[in-house]
């Protein structure tokens, strides 16, 4: 026994020493490497922020919190003139020793990131372990980022705990403080206002259309006063704005563009929408067994493209670093209806912020959505056989989403799977109560019923009204065939 | 004593040199080979009151340890802790002077009573990786999870669990240290969970002695001196002069950041080398932490198990008699001699548990009151902790002849004990703690502790916690 014990001492880390010898034992970051973790080889532009008096008592009235220095270093992160983001080094006191990490901040004013560079504690060091920073993410100002609260402490580390909470808050005020959202591209306000017009037959409706995320882009609200409702739809547009560059597949400026354009080649940092939305879609598409795929892209653009660069299951997503890459070259995301449903929902939100409870966005007829509060809405659902005329009428219940995926006009959608595009006069509405669910389980049916009925027209309704109803569930559908003369349900 | 305090405020000085100032943004230091030496400490004292009879009702100054913490580079630490337990004063004076026929020599020793200085814990750590390292020194053997988050300041009332001090279940009471080396480190598991591993190979728990003198006159008898060897489980040799016979384990999964639960062992050979045989000592331990919002729970359950605990104190009756006592000294004889010897603890097994529950409240009010005016994070923890030990087989008396054991009387022992108590921390590693407690005797002829007869005590204890 002595003898086992003995070898055993002298073995164990002899042998762990010599398996461990090319593994990285790197601890500490530098503030460059912190960077460019995140923002590749982007143009980093170090901005000195003097706090007077004024900006002190502003932020720590906003915070509760102390504010000793006298400067901070804001590291701003741009590329081809967007953006990226804002790095701050903060030095939090843990127990009585300073850690120094980076506070990364998005344009959308959330954390994307939170980097220990150096901890000099004796304990709670624990704190440097992505299970812990991960919950910062997304965080902003408003949060309350506190132990106990919103963000879980490492336990045996609760001082480590609460002085990178405490940096965070205190950054995120600082980034808000002296990047305003004007600055930004957060839209919590109307970029280019229009006035709302009120709806003929409905008192205290109000009406605007704009042409965005290439459609008609329309929003129905109800609001006190038409000045109320101009502003209010004004800041929802402007948030669909924001989101179409971010989105759009057709503006090489966007940022699905510069994806496109770079993450075959080495992993990309996006902003928190895009990492929302491509985490939600590759998620869809393992539950639909790839017949909704984000990476669809280049069938889209030629459609006798190979599928050898189509599939979720080729894209690699960091969730640490929040990150994208293609594991292929040519691959290309798409986001299509994905992207419509995701501002419409977004701009129920801006609506709400703006205190109003009742309203409908209608993206081009293919994602609607009307806000949790208000009032019932009749949509009408198109006649995929006759566009111009209505198979049905749907009493929309507030909070609803619908979502349209036809062929009857152009022939845009394919199955991921095969690389066929779909054609014909057919329709799949899906009302569900979220608009991802719901753009998901149109095009699912649509595909799926186009392999059952080939060669026949019809319309089908899809309602997952249960929340939290999944593709899985159980469905109410209404299947309504189309050959003239059409039948029409409601 | 004016040598000691000068000591700690030397100490103390030179740890608030080693603070920053932080008035100002510091300047990120990046170097990634960034040395470092950070001087804390934690400690605790204490009033205690209680219903013993002939107990005294007063203050103990506990513990108060000195801990450094040394980063060499990024991946080599040394780390130490110096334990002064109940100590004012150690003070020696030697002298050596020629006299009337002779030299004299002369020693005194001066100090407190229960006075205790020690090392906790001295340990070189060499990181492999960022996750898993080598450790080596005197190290905290990874049974349970109290000997190894032992810290006043850590816990919320202030008496430590009978589990691993007061009744110990675990081999030697906390906080137990060994000298010996092995791994620690963790692995990763998807998001959020972890895998937290120590394993170390060590000199391990032994039966070893202590020896207390008594002088005593008695006129007009003969005066008389007696010399108790009290013989119980204590760490292991650190002079190189013991085999390595233990080992200890810890393997902790942490699903989520809100708590962890562990299983842990010892398992180790606890007979000295002088001894003719080889009885084992195996432990099992089962622990974790869990928090829901406020609320936490945290606990420790240990089995330990002694081999034949007979045929070892069979040994030493053995040992003892084939002994030759001699006396050279015709003064001698007008003095008589007495040596005890007290086989202290041995049982066949010992296992207990104990459980904290707590509830970490921050009430608005606190904050502006003058409890918490000017803290960032002031919270008062209405905590119980539910302590229970079993002792199985204690030997309690042993009768021998010629070397062998004729009769043994071997006892049940058990306890419980209560505590309710509420700890105020104004900020995280400073608590003032208020607390009642009440040992109940479930069986055996007295409390273990503390060691009287009596079936219930009752207690109230509060005292104060930092660690800095």
């Amino acid at each position: 026994m002595n003898m086992r014990y003995g070898l055993l001492a002298f073995a164990v880390p002899t042998g762990i020493l010599t398996f461990a010898h090319d593994c990285d034992a790197q601890v500490f970051l530098t503030e460059e490497q912190a960077l460019r973790s995140l923002f590749g080889n982007s143009r980093i532009d170090r901005q000195e922020k003097t706090l007077k008096d004024g900006d002190r008592q502003a932020l720590i009235k906003a915070t509760g919190l102390r504010f000793p220095e006298s400067v901070f270093t804001v590291l701003v992160a741009e590329h081809d003139g967007k953006l990226l983001g804002y790095g701050l080094v903060m030095n939090e006191i843990g127990k009585s020793e300073p850690i120094t990490f980076m506070v990364v901040v998005g344009p959308d004013h959330r954390v994307m990131d939170v980097l220990v560079m150096v901890f000099r504690e004796s304990r709670g060091a624990e704190v440097r372990e992505t299970r812990f920073l991960r919950q910062f993410k997304g965080k902003q100002a408003g949060d309350p980022i506190a132990v106990n609260n919103d963000i879980v402490n490492y336990s045996g580390a609760t001082l480590s705990s609460k002085a990178i909470a405490r940096g965070v808050k205190r950054a995120l005020a600082v980034v808000k403080h002296f990047y305003p959202a004007s600055k930004s591209s957060q839209a919590a306000s109307p970029a280019f206002m229009l006035p709302a017009l009120p709806l003929a037959g409905a008192r205290g409706v109000y009406r605007q259309v704009r042409y965005l995320m290439g459609t008609l882009a329309e929003i129905r609200l109800e609001a006190a006063s038409g000045a109320h409702a101009s502003v209010a739809a004004s800041a929802a547009f402007s948030e669909i704005r924001r989101l179409e560059k971010i989105f759009s597949a057709h503006d090489p400026e966007s940022e699905l563009s510069y994806v496109n354009r770079h993450a075959a080649d080495v992993p990309v940092p996006v902003s928190a929408d895009m990492w929302a939305l491509a985490r939600a879609a590759i998620r869809y598409s393992r539950a639909t067994a790839g017949s909704v795929d984000v990476t669809v892209g280049p069938l889209v653009r030629d459609p006798k493209s190979s599928l050898s660069c189509v599939g979720s299951d080729k894209l690699l997503a960091d969730p640490r670093r929040r990150t994208i890459r293609f594991t292929m070259p040519h691959m290309q995301m798409d986001f299509g209806g994905f992207a419509k449903g995701y501002a419409a929902s977004r701009a129920a939100g801006v609506l709400h912020k703006w205190e109003i409870s009742s309203a409908l966005i209608n993206l081009g007829g293919s994602s609607i959505v009307t806000m949790p509060g208000g009032c019932h809405w009749l949509v009408g659902i198109a006649d995929p056989a006759e566009p111009q005329r209505y198979a049905a009428i749907l009493i929309a219940n507030p909070g609803t989403s619908i979502s349209c995926s036809g062929t009857y006009e152009r022939a845009h959608i394919f199955d991921p799977r095969t690389g066929e595009r779909m054609s014909g006069s057919r329709s799949v509405v899906a009302i569900t109560k979220s608009p991802l669910l719901g753009e998901v389980l149109s095009k699912t049916m649509l595909i799926r019923n186009a392999i059952e009925f080939p060669g026949r027209e019809y319309l089908r309704l899809v309602a997952a009204t249960a929340p939290g109803t999944s593709i899985e569930s159980t469905l109410k559908e209404t299947l309504i065939f189309t050959r003239r003369p059409p039948q029409r349900e409601t | 004593m004016t040598v000691f305090f000068r000591f700690v405020l030397f100490l103390v000085s030179m740890a608030s040199l080693s603070m920053p100032v932080f008035s100002q943004p510091a300047q990120p230091r990046q170097s990634a080979s960034e040395q470092s030496l950070h001087i804390g400490g934690y400690g605790s004292f204490r009033f205690e009151a209680n219903d013993i009879p002939n107990s005294a009702k007063g203050f103990t100054f506990r513990r108060f340890v000195l801990t450094t913490d040394a980063k060499l580079s990024d991946r080599l630490r040394v780390y130490s802790e110096t334990e002064l337990e109940r100590l004012l004063e150690v003070e020696v004076e030697k002298d050596a002077s020629r006299g009337a026929g002779g030299v004299k020599f002369a020693q005194e020793v001066e100090g407190n009573n229960g006075a205790e200085i020690g090392v906790e814990q001295l340990w070189l750590q060499y990181d492999l990786t960022r996750n898993h390292a080598v450790r080596g020194g005197i190290i905290l053997p990874p049974l349970g999870r109290f000997n190894i988050n032992h810290n006043d300041d850590y816990y919320d009332v202030p008496r430590r669990t009978l589990v691993d001090r007061d009744a110990p279940v675990i081999p030697v009471k906390s906080a137990w240290r060994e000298v010996g080396a092995g791994l620690i480190g963790a692995f990763d598991f998807g998001a959020n969970a972890k895998l937290s591993y120590q394993a170390y190979v060590m000199s391990g728990a032994t039966l070893n002695f202590n020896l207390e003198h008594v002088a005593q006159t008695r006129v007009p008898r003969r005066s008389k001196q007696e010399t108790e060897v009290e013989v119980s489980l204590q760490s292991g040799a650190v002079d190189g002069t013991q085999n390595a016979n233990a080992f200890s384990w810890r393997a902790a999964l942490s699903p989520t950041l809100a708590g962890e639960i562990a299983v842990s062992g010892y398992h180790g050979k606890y007979t000295p080398q002088f001894m003719s045989i080889s009885e084992p000592i195996n432990a099992w331990g089962l622990d974790g932490q869990w928090r829901f919002r406020a609320f936490e729970i945290e606990g420790e359950g240990i089995y330990s198990t002694f081999g034949n605990t007979r045929s070892v104190a069979g040994n030493f009756a053995e040992a003892v008699a084939n002994s030759s006592v001699e006396t050279s000294s015709a003064e001698a004889a007008r003095l008589e001699s007495e040596i005890e010897l007290e086989l202290k603890g041995l049982a066949r097994q010992r296992y207990g548990f104990w459980t904290d529950f707590k509830y970490h409240w921050r009430p608005a009010f606190l904050k502006r009151s003058f409890l918490g005016k000017d803290f960032d994070d002031p919270q008062i923890i209405p905590i119980v902790r539910y302590d229970r030990v079993f002792i199985r087989q204690e030997i309690n008396d042993l009768t021998f002849r010629a070397g062998a054991v004729t009769a043994v009387d071997l006892v049940n022992r058990e306890q419980h004990r209560i505590t309710a108590g509420i700890n105020f921390r104004p900020i995280q590693n400073v608590g003032f703690q208020f607390a009642y407690e009440r040992n109940g005797r479930r069986a055996g002829d007295r409390l273990i502790f503390p060691q009287v007869a009596v079936p219930n005590s009752n207690g109230f204890v509060m005292g104060a916690t930092f660690s800095f």
